[in-house]
């Protein structure tokens, strides 16, 4: 897959730029010194990596490429992210079949972490994800005493909704629109 | 609610300890605890209610041979279970079986009541306590 644009990269430090493997292997690296990094890149499955060169630090940085310009505020995107789709993969992957979620969760869940990563950028949190009842997908996320559940139901029959708890207090929320579950994310995050 | 205690013919005394297996990864955290995933009912494929094993009549090895894969157990206080207004059973083919296999009833379904079966996982979760966590998977049969 190839695609075009530019990420700007705020820091103007030389960075090198890493391929990645679903492993975590280095396929090639490419030390960077502009401000902006052009496109065309080959797009590998499992994005890349940003280590600074002049500190020797790996901050692990995974690009999200699009397919058009993007900023550095959502380019860059957590490896926690990646993380959580590797996760998504793997539901899709149970060896008992009816313990597999259906394309309908599947897709809607694909895409809410899509629009989520390109909202939260290295802000996104790692999820623990399950195949739930009929066969929709359970996303967890738990910090100190917060916890927030989103369901995804496994049709558009079935009720897809979020789940935030603190302490003894719960609420559901029927509107799973990103900016909405980006803000309760960002409540998670910032115990 | 989607389950029935009527489906019980025995119920189990508030002292017996219950073993809930997990069979899911998703149904543990990163650092091993158990999450509310694991106590949400499919009322499509468990009508009747959450399964769960009597720690009085069940070898814990004998038991998870029975999965495909899992991933440890945790246990659980009848007597707390049914503070929550939930009921703790055997239906006549567990009783029958003398597997020890029993249902926790009186989880709603997330279609019927997804606050109350949220809130329900949650308390479960709280009164949990990790009893093992080794991966096990099932051998495979011989040809």
């Amino acid at each position: 897959m190839m695609t075009s644009g530019a990420v700007s990269i705020q820091n103007t430090r030389p960075v090198q730029f890493v391929e990645l493997e679903s492993t975590g292997q280095a396929i090639h690296s490419k030390t960077l010194k502009d401000e902006t990094v052009p496109f065309p890149y080959k797009v590998p499955p499992y994005g890349y990596a940003f280590t600074r060169t002049d500190t020797g630090s790996s901050h692990d940085y995974n690009l999200a490429l699009r397919s058009e310009s993007v900023s550095a505020a959502n380019a860059l995107t957590s490896k926690e992210y990646q993380i959580t789709r590797d996760r998504l993969r793997e539901l899709k992957q149970d060896e008992d079949e009816i313990d597999r979620p259906s394309n309908y969760a599947y897709d809607r869940t694909d895409r809410l972490l899509r629009d989520l990563a390109n909202l939260m950028g290295m802000q996104f949190p790692a999820a623990i994800l399950a195949t739930g009842p009929s066969q929709g997908i359970r996303l967890l996320w738990r910090r100190d005493a917060r916890e927030l559940r989103i369901i995804i139901g496994g049709s558009e029959a079935s009720k897809s909704y979020l789940y935030r708890l603190e302490s003894e207090r719960s609420q559901i929320v029927y509107s799973l629109d990103p900016r909405t579950l980006q803000a309760y994310l960002n409540w998670l995050i910032q115990v | 609610m989607g389950s029935e205690v009527s489906v019980l013919v025995n119920h189990l005394l508030c002292q017996e300890i219950i073993f809930r297996a997990i069979l899911k990864p998703g149904w543990i955290d990163d650092n091993g605890n158990i999450n509310a995933n694991a106590f949400i009912r499919d009322s499509a494929r468990h009508p009747d209610g959450l399964s769960v094993n009597m720690k009085s009549n069940t070898d814990v090895e004998c038991w998870l041979a029975n999965f495909n894969k899992s991933l440890g157990v945790d246990s659980l206080h009848t007597g707390r279970v049914r503070n929550l207004k939930l009921e703790i059973g055997q239906k006549l083919e567990d009783l029958s079986s003398g597997g020890g296999h029993a249902l926790i009833v009186g989880l709603p379904s997330v279609d019927e009541d997804p606050k109350m079966a949220e809130d329900l996982a949650t308390q479960l979760v709280k009164m949990s306590r990790n009893l093992d966590r080794k991966p096990r998977v099932k051998a495979k049969a011989q040809r």
